[in-house]
């Protein structure tokens, strides 16, 4: 198993976020989480990189079969843990590059050449058409949504990671966007049958691109149902309402 | 480039036919580029921008308590790139012309007690001014901006803009006093002040790319202190090298 998320309570001011949630996501999977809002989805993608602002109360992390709860934010990512945020900040001052190469060269515990990285950074620009002159402009500053949301895309392209968190990764995209980022991430999973995805979403609209193997409904801060990518259509049809039903798929939850 | 270098009290320069300098005063004929190197100097200087010039100045300065005082006659833009380590300075900006622009971006190493002072005094309509002030502290000394802008009522149309931010990394012991002292009502004025850490956010960000916590204060102290793309690399390097220096100081956990 890649990841097995066990038992994880969270509370934010005496309000449970996550309510006994578990999951497991095996090697080379894609899952699905939709929920309606302020079900806790974006908060399990950022316990699972620990994000300062959420403790665990309960439960245990385990990243191929060893708990990673002792682990700090950028250990966690050098494992392989990729988060596409919903809202990529702005830095100002630090350009991509700059930012980038850091972070590449820290991945492979080496300064990483500056043909390579280029070669490296320029291929992704073209395959997500992004502006080459990004390179050089500080971190998302300037970017529209839809090019902050390539930019994390880019980012995945360039550190490789086994599992990719995409949290929200369809809100600000244009269709046209929305296909190239999806064409991207496809392209990438092709290349990396290994690789995992979990995808944080309200909307079906990206799964007519990026094909799930199991679609979980949270609400409450836990797993309420999970089924194929009829679920999802389903509940695109019918809403949330209704969903309580705990799923009988033992091995997800 | 015209180069002035001040070793406490001794002087030395080597200008071309643009400039003038006798006394302790520079005086810009010509559109032009100056570097200053100040160390340890108590010395005044003051700088007289005569009209329908466009000058840029860089000061490199360690430990200093200078007085400068800048006229700047109308139609003339003059741009400062300040890089302080330890500096009391006292900086008076008289933008006695029509027009006459000034674009102020300084920044400062902090290790010791410091008092840095700016004001602008708008003496002439439609002249404006554009005052960046970045300053890290440290360790637990406290590092002070007084900044001031002056509006008297024949300076209608004019444009006042201040920024001012110190990043603590020990105590927060600084503080900063924004003045505007507007006495007209057909201007534009902004001021914006802020002390405090590095938000988590943006540390969280760079450390889910697998950059460990150290080196993403690095990242985002180097793009705070010396985002300004127009710094040419030596400078960045020889500001940067007095951060590397004190690795004691650590932003509150």
């Amino acid at each position: 198993m890649l990841l097995e998320l066990k038992h994880l309570y969270i509370k934010l001011n005496d309000k449970k976020i996550l309510d006994d949630f578990s999951l497991t996501i095996q090697p080379g999977e894609v899952h699905v989480i939709m929920g309606p809002n302020g079900t806790g989805k974006s908060t399990l993608s950022k316990v699972i990189m620990n994000h300062p602002a959420y403790h665990l109360e309960q439960g245990d992390i385990v990243w191929n079969g060893k708990s990673i709860l002792s682990m700090s934010t950028d250990e966690r990512a050098k494992l392989g843990i990729f988060l596409a945020m919903q809202d990529p900040l702005t830095i100002e001052g630090v350009s991509n590059s700059e930012f980038l190469r850091t972070a590449l060269s820290e991945k492979e515990g080496k300064t990483v050449g500056i043909f390579e990285f280029l070669q490296e950074m320029n291929q992704a620009i073209q395959d997500l058409k992004m502006s080459d002159d990004m390179l050089h402009r500080s971190i998302n500053q300037g970017f529209s949504g839809g090019e902050r949301k390539k930019n994390e895309i880019l980012q995945m392209k360039l550190l490789k990671p086994q599992l990719i968190l995409l949290d929200e990764i369809d809100s600000g995209l244009d269709v046209d966007s929305l296909k190239i980022v999806c064409e991207n991430i496809n392209q990438y999973l092709n290349e990396n049958p290994q690789a995992s995805l979990l995808i944080i979403t309200h909307y079906p609209r990206i799964l007519d691109y990026i094909k799930p193997d199991y679609v979980h409904i949270m609400k409450d801060g836990k797993i309420q149902k999970t089924g194929d990518l009829s679920l999802a259509y389903e509940i695109e049809k019918t809403g949330y309402h209704g969903i309580n039903d705990v799923s009988e798929l033992a091995s997800h939850e | 480039m015209n180069k002035i270098t001040v070793e406490r009290k001794k002087w030395e320069s080597s200008l071309d036919s643009q400039v003038s300098y006798q006394d302790g005063q520079l005086v810009i004929e010509k559109s032009t580029t100056i570097l200053f190197d100040c160390n340890n100097s108590t010395q005044p200087l003051s700088i007289v921008v005569k009209p329908n010039v466009q000058v840029s100045l860089i000061f490199q300065s360690i430990d200093t308590k200078q007085n400068i005082t800048y006229e700047i006659s109308e139609n003339s833009q003059v741009e400062i790139q300040h890089l302080s380590v330890d500096g009391s300075d006292q900086v008076m900006i008289y933008l006695k012309g029509e027009q006459a622009k000034v674009s102020y971006y300084y920044s400062t190493i902090n290790r010791k007690e410091n008092t840095y002072s700016i004001t602008v005094e708008h003496q002439a309509m439609k002249t404006e001014s554009n005052i960046v002030n970045h300053g890290v502290n440290l360790n637990d000394n406290a590092l002070r901006f007084i900044v001031n802008g002056i509006i008297p009522k024949q300076s209608i149309h004019s444009v006042c803009n201040q920024d001012t931010k110190i990043i603590a990394r020990c105590a927060n012991t600084s503080f900063i006093e924004p003045n505007l002292l507007i006495d007209t009502n057909e201007m534009e004025a902004n001021h914006a002040a802020y002390i405090g850490r590095f938000p988590d956010s943006k540390v969280f960000y760079l450390m889910s790319r697998g950059i460990p916590l150290e080196k993403c204060y690095e990242l985002l102290l180097e793009g705070f202190l010396l985002g300004n793309e127009k710094l040419e690399q030596s400078q960045k390097k020889w500001f940067f090298q007095y951060l590397k220096e004190q690795k004691g100081g650590k932003q509150n956990e």
